[in-house]
């Protein structure tokens, strides 16, 4: 089991935008600051790739979900800080409740496998 | 500032590449802290962040395509839903298609009959001149558009840079090709017509001055389709010759495909110079000032208006009106009514061709149809919004789960919007198909197989506009009521409830489609018994045993005893034929109309000024005319072999024309009268007297008729007359072959029974009654939908209701008339506005009726009767669906 978890898992289609939503949800961040988060609120077990990261900020704050803003970065660089628009509020609710659901469908799936 | 930004969002994204440098300097940064050497921390990152450029292309790629991500998923969910419900896009895929499709096929036609331009360079620079009685002399014709006009006007054309005459061959020619014969139309041009109207023929060259001179050498120009039809394409032709009449021409020139004639409906296969007309016309024609035959077009020179032109040319149609009445003098001017003042000249545009009888014949049909076909697509869309709506209502439930989701309004706007699209985008394809097929249909139906050569009914970018831009609008209409609907559902309202929420739009839809149904229905109703009171109208003879051969013998250079002589042949011949009860020959009437009215001098009454009610239709017949043709003779005597030559002129006199001038119809017979002014015209001899026919056709009112003997008037234009004991269809191809090896050199122009002619007379009503119906019909099966859908949306929404109800004790028929009650309301309002609305249709097309007004009741009480009886159907399969509810099913349904 330790093993497994040590593994750096891919993450699945979709998730990525639901957990930058999530990570984003309290503060606005820098992209750095997100992929820092990620890796940390994770325990390190998910590491996003930066080449997947930007395209994905850069989609949702196209679709509205996410609003950007050049501002100081306290090291005295600007940089991009992405927050959670109302759009993307409501964005983040039906995303998690799509993935408890989902989740739950498979820990069904997995229990009732386990049944003799 | 926020607004900058908002306008150029493109700056934004400029920046990605100092986004992408502050992350990298962040994570060296880092690595740096954690103890690396630069060099190492700067390898590691590069590692770990990738291809900057990817990333940088992906970001773009992502942005750019998103919108796009968007709609494809919007389409695939759409196309997703209706995979589950096949029958419903079927159902508004079909009424759409079916509401654009007639649309679309009435737009093409319309785009031909009335807008089309000729296909030459500047159209609208052509105007077509009259001279016109004016308001001060309604009655004054003295101005004519005759052959010595026309020489003037040629000579001198202010305000116009050319001026040219044209006339039709009456009835055609019979034109000879490798010794096939076939009756081809002739258009009779002067010389400068192809160059005043502006065409180039795309072979040889066009007629000219040169050729539109009396001594020259026979030529003619021919038209595409005749090009390909009787000389198979051929290059070499021009400069060949063939037989047209009774002459050899020449072929000089053919002219381009796009070129279809100079007025709507009327293709002419050959052109002729104008100065071949005594061929066709009688000999003295180009001399005559009082023959007003010509057409004349010009073409206006630039920066001049039609109004000065019409001004301009006054004093040069004065002077040639002046020139025809030289000769007469001053008090038998008077008489006559004829001046050369009080006239007017009327010139008006001719970019889309001259004057068409085809184009004045169409237009009413087409002025009616349109707000039909308009009809048809309100209630196509209004149809289309109530399945729309009905499913909106149907998914309340699916709908609440999303809002309650955080699904935004704009987004469930959307994903409904797409859903109408894709519908409407199908309906339209399938309607553009359709109306490639309705155009033709209809077209043919209105007037005839001869009509497609006139139009160019193929798909254009003008028609993919209009469709585009109807389906649109459809979609729009459509989506409207649901669409409202759907992004006012209230998520916690839907969820608790699902039955919630009375369909009130789609009631009110179904209202309008109710009302618009009754109109429908009740216009078709109109215009069936307009075709009805028509079809039993009395002719006043036999006509569906009468068959009639036109001849082209007038154009014969014959002298007067060998054109009797062939028309006596004619007879004996005809007559010996098996199957034929008696033959006679004739000129108008008969199926054709009566082309000629003379003034006719009262009677014994004092010569004054001639009244213009005082004329009566003159036609000719020919020995045995009034017993061949069936008519009821009431007294006096048949035309007889005897009446020709030298003695006595006879006619025969119908009851109008016997009221009209003697004031009795009794003791007519033997009394004469003649023609307007009585000393110069020689008198007739009443020999008979006939009951009134509608031998013109049976939607002319009868008028006063006389029938001159044919052998004694100068009248060529010859009709053989067989009266048979069978249908006439049987025999045309053996009278065709007897009466063409009589005398080959004379030609049958036309053959048909004199029924079918006045059938043809019908078609406009045949097809406002054909379309009518039709359109109805669709009507009410699409309101059988919508009510039928409705009612089985309540079911089934309600179904547990109904089971508890059950369940309760209420009795089957409760539930039955509990549904059926939803229904009442929407028929009541939806007939009542029905019938205003059928009441102010009808007077829209008022003038298309006959032996019914626009307020008739039978039509109200039929449509009415119809609606509820089509009303009962739908509503009572679900209502017998409910009463077949089982309680206890009905109560489990909701948990499973």
């Amino acid at each position: 089991m330790r093993e497994m978890a040590a593994r750096k898992s891919d993450l699945l289609q979709g998730t990525l935008d639901l957990l930058i939503l999530q990570v984003v949800a309290s503060a606005p961040l820098h992209g750095y600051a997100i992929a820092q988060r990620l890796q940390q609120l994770s325990r390190e077990a998910l590491q996003v790739q930066q080449g997947s990261l930007y395209p994905a900020l850069h989609r949702l704050e196209e679709r509205g979900w996410l609003k950007a803003e050049w501002k100081n970065s306290g090291t005295g660089r600007e940089a991009k800080f992405y927050g959670l628009t109302k759009a993307g509020r409501k964005q983040l609710d039906v995303e998690r409740f799509n993935w408890e659901r989902l989740a739950e469908a498979i820990g069904l799936v997995l229990r009732t496998a386990d049944e003799p | 500032m926020k607004l900058i930004r908002r306008l150029f969002p493109r700056r934004a994204a400029d920046r990605i590449n100092e986004e992408l440098q502050f992350h990298i300097d962040e994570q060296i940064a880092s690595h740096l802290a954690a103890g690396m050497s630069p060099a190492e921390a700067a390898r590691i990152t590069r590692l770990e962040f990738g291809g900057r450029q990817q990333v940088k292309e992906e970001i773009r790629a992502g942005r750019r395509w998103a919108w796009l991500d968007d709609a494809r998923g919007d389409v695939r969910f759409a196309l997703r839903t209706y995979r589950r419900t096949p029958a419903f896009a079927a159902m508004a895929v079909l009424t759409l298609a079916l509401g654009i499709g007639v649309n679309t096929a009435l737009f093409t036609v319309v785009r031909e009959v009335l807008i089309r331009q000729l296909p030459v360079a500047n159209p609208h620079e052509l105007v077509e001149i009259d001279c016109v009685p004016g308001p001060s002399a309604p009655n004054n014709r003295t101005c004519m558009q005759s052959y010595p006009a026309f020489e003037l006007l040629r000579q001198r054309h202010d305000g116009l840079a050319g001026i040219a005459a044209f006339t039709p061959a009456p009835g055609g020619v019979v034109a000879v090709v490798d010794g096939r014969r076939e009756v081809v139309t002739a258009l009779l041009a002067s010389g400068n017509m192809f160059d005043v109207v502006g065409v180039a023929p795309q072979l040889g060259r066009p007629l000219v001055d040169t050729d539109d001179q009396p001594a020259a050498p026979a030529a003619a120009v021919i038209s595409h389709a005749y090009w390909q039809r009787a000389f198979g394409g051929r290059p070499e032709v021009v400069g060949g010759s063939f037989t047209l009449g009774s002459q050899d021409v020449m072929i000089v020139g053919v002219l381009p495909r796009t070129f279809r004639g100079l007025a709507f409906g009327e293709n002419y296969d050959v052109f002729l110079p104008l100065t071949a007309a005594p061929q066709f016309y009688p000999p003295g024609i180009l001399t005559m000032a009082n023959r007003g035959w010509l057409t004349f077009m010009g073409r206006l020179e630039s920066g001049i208006s039609a109004e000065q032109a019409s001004a301009l040319l006054f004093p040069i149609f004065r002077a040639a009106t002046e020139a025809a009445i030289a000769g007469v003098p001053a008090e038998m001017r008077q008489k006559l009514n004829l001046s050369a003042e009080g006239f007017r000249v009327d010139v008006r545009t001719a970019s889309t061709g001259v004057t068409s009888s085809q184009r004045r014949g169409l237009q009413p049909t087409l002025r009616t149809l349109v707000p039909v076909a308009g009809l048809v697509l309100t209630i196509a869309c209004a149809n289309l919004a109530g399945l729309f709506l009905a499913r909106a209502l149907a998914r309340q439930k699916e709908l609440g789960l999303r809002v309650a989701l955080g699904a935004g309004r704009t987004r469930l706007v959307r994903q409904l919007f797409a859903e109408i699209l894709l519908i409407v985008a199908a309906g339209g394809a399938v309607g553009l198909l359709l109306a490639q097929w309705l155009a033709p249909g209809g077209l043919i139906l209105a007037v005839g197989d001869g009509a497609l050569d006139a139009v160019d009914l193929r798909p254009d970018a003008s028609m993919l506009a209009f469709t585009a831009a109807v389906t649109v609008a459809t979609a729009l209409l459509a989506g409207f009521a649901p669409i409202l609907r759907a992004s006012s559902t209230n998520a916690q309202e839907a969820l608790r409830n699902a039955t919630a929420g009375s369909p009130r739009w789609t009631k009110g839809l179904l209202t309008a489609q109710v009302a618009l149904t009754i109109a429908l229905v009740g216009i078709a109703g109109l215009f069936l018994q307009t075709l009805t009171n028509f079809r039993r109208i009395d002719a006043g003879f036999p006509a569906e045993r009468l068959l009639t051969l036109v001849m082209d013998v007038g154009t014969r250079d014959f002298d007067q005893p060998r054109f009797h002589s062939y028309l006596g042949r004619g007879r004996e011949a005809l007559a010996a034929l098996p199957g034929v009860r008696a033959v006679t020959h004739s000129q108008g009437s008969l199926g054709v109309g009566v082309g000629t009215f003379f003034n006719v001098a009262p009677p014994g009454g004092a010569p004054g000024r001639m009244r213009p009610e005082d004329s009566a239709g003159v036609a000719y017949g020919g020995p045995g005319y009034v017993a061949t043709t069936g008519m009821t003779l009431l007294s006096g005597r048949d035309i007889a072999e005897t009446d020709r030559g030298t003695a006595p002129r006879v006619a025969i006199v119908n009851e109008s024309f016997a009221r009209h001038f003697f004031g009795r119809i009794d003791d007519v017979v033997g009394r004469t009268f003649s023609f307007a002014p009585a000393e110069l015209n020689q008198p007739f001899h009443i020999i008979g007297l006939v009951r009134d026919a509608r031998d013109g056709g049976l939607k002319r009112p009868t008028t006063n008729m006389m029938y001159a003997a044919h052998l004694q008037s100068e009248v060529r234009g010859t009709t053989f007359v067989l009266r048979t004991d069978r249908d006439p269809a049987g025999l045309a191809a053996s009278a065709r072959r007897t009466i063409e090896t009589l005398d080959p050199g004379v030609g049958v122009l036309r053959m048909r029974s004199v029924q079918t002619q006045l059938n043809e007379g019908l078609r406009r009503e045949r097809l406002l009654a054909a379309l009518g119906s039709v359109f109805a019909g669709l009507a009410l099966l699409l309101m059988a939908v919508g009510l039928y859908g409705m009612l089985n949306g309540i079911v089934v929404r309600r179904t547990s209701e109904i089971g508890v109800r059950m369940a309760l004790g209420a009795d089957r028929k409760r539930i039955g008339w509990m549904l059926a009650r939803e229904t009442l309301v929407i028929l009541a309002v939806g007939i009542a506005a029905g019938i205003a609305g059928e009441l102010a249709l009808g007077r829209v097309v008022r003038a298309e009726l006959f032996g019914v007004t626009s307020t008739d009741a039978t039509a109200v009480v039929g449509a009415v009767g119809l609606l509820l009886a089509v009303s009962v159907v739908a509503v009572g399969i679900p209502a017998r669906r409910a009463m077949r509810i089982q309680p206890s099913e009905a109560l489990r349904q909701d948990y499973l």
